[in-house]
């Protein structure tokens, strides 16, 4: 999905990893933080996953260490759901004016 | 190693602490094997513990490692009428001292109690940590 | 992007793993209490904690620091005191729940931050 390039907004909502933001007029766009939500989504569930299995085999990762993994990851994820939201929210805004 | 090691070291404890309590039973049930003197005497039984170390020397509770027959000197009486005395008379009176296993009674006792709180606390502890983010 | 975790909830995260260790030398103190020659350890972080969060420098923290206890050692070498590893073990328990209190505040301060819609 592809948005037509509008002053102040920029960048393409993509499934790559995150990236350097480029030229600074670029910054701050939807798709520079969907890519970073994306990325710290995928770190935290990779850890939460590695401790549970740590635990689940008897090694010395500790409870607490689990469920804070867990807690963060699920609010990575709610973070992106957040981002994503507010995403399609603006292309929606975006086509109305094109009227 | 383990995500809840603070409850098996305890655990560790208290076996240790039980094997030691039937020992202390053990020798005060023989209080009065007298023996012939012909005979080795009754001697009582020692737990020989020491704590259990990990790969990095880190402590993981404790263990006992072997029970063991007291080395005291044993009290050889001249009692001719007893039944069980040898042929010169004699009775070899079981090594057992009866206050040194009275007082380990109590600190065997005491040690097993303590163990089983830390199972509990630490129990409390875990279940806490499972309630984070929940 | 908004950081999940702060110097805050770093501090907690920290605290609640050096208090974990705590408890296992607790408890290995109190299993090893009628060993010949053995002596207790402690577990302290607190020092280490208060100096990185003056310094804004939590990530860089060191790990606790386990140290003999220092005491006497009774007519067996072995200079545990039930009393105070037991008082110990309560306080670090109360400290854990604390922790864990403290880090749920941080992680629903998120949530709303971030704003769930359901």
């Amino acid at each position: 999905m592809m948005l037509p390039p509008i002053s102040g907004v920029a960048g393409t909502p993509g499934v790559a990893a995150a990236q350097q933001p480029t030229a600074p007029t670029a910054a701050d766009g939807f798709g520079d933080k969907i890519a970073s939500a994306l990325q710290s989504v995928s770190d935290a569930e990779f850890g939460a996953d590695s401790i549970a299995q740590n635990i689940a085999t008897g090694g010395d990762a500790s409870v607490q260490e689990l469920m804070t993994s867990m807690t963060k990851a699920q609010l990575s994820v709610d973070l992106l759901v957040q981002v994503r939201n507010k995403a399609i929210e603006a292309y929606q805004e975006i086509m109305r004016m094109q009227i | 190693m383990g995500a809840f090691d603070a409850i098996d070291i305890a655990r560790s404890g208290a076996d240790v602490s039980q094997l030691w309590l039937q020992a202390i039973a053990h020798n005060i049930a023989n209080i009065n094997t007298v023996r012939s003197a012909d005979e080795e005497p009754f001697r009582a039984k020692l737990v020989h513990a020491e704590e259990v170390l990990d790969g990095d020397g880190v402590g993981e509770g404790a263990r006992a490692v072997e029970i063991l027959d007291s080395d005291a000197d044993p009290m050889v009486v001249f009692d001719p009428d007893n039944p069980l005395a040898n042929e010169d008379g004699y009775v070899v009176r079981p090594v057992v001292d009866l206050s040194k296993e009275m007082t380990d009674m109590i600190a065997a006792q005491r040690s097993y109690q303590m163990n089983l709180q830390v199972i509990k606390t630490n129990e409390e502890t875990y279940q806490a940590a499972l309630r984070i983010g929940q | 992007m908004v950081p999940i975790s702060d110097q805050t909830m770093a501090a907690i995260e920290y605290a609640m793993d050096a208090l974990n260790t705590r408890a296992e030398v607790t408890a290995n103190n109190v299993a090893n209490s009628e060993v010949p020659g053995f002596k207790a350890s402690r577990v302290s972080f607190e020092d280490q904690l208060r100096r990185a969060l003056a310094g804004d420098r939590v990530e860089r923290i060191q790990d606790p620091d386990i140290a003999g206890t220092g005491a006497p050692g009774d007519a067996i070498g072995n200079n545990v005191s039930l009393e105070n590893e037991v008082v110990e073990m309560m306080q670090t328990n109360l400290l854990q729940q604390a922790m864990v209190e403290a880090f749920n505040f941080k992680a629903g301060m998120l949530r709303s931050a971030i704003g769930r819609t359901s």
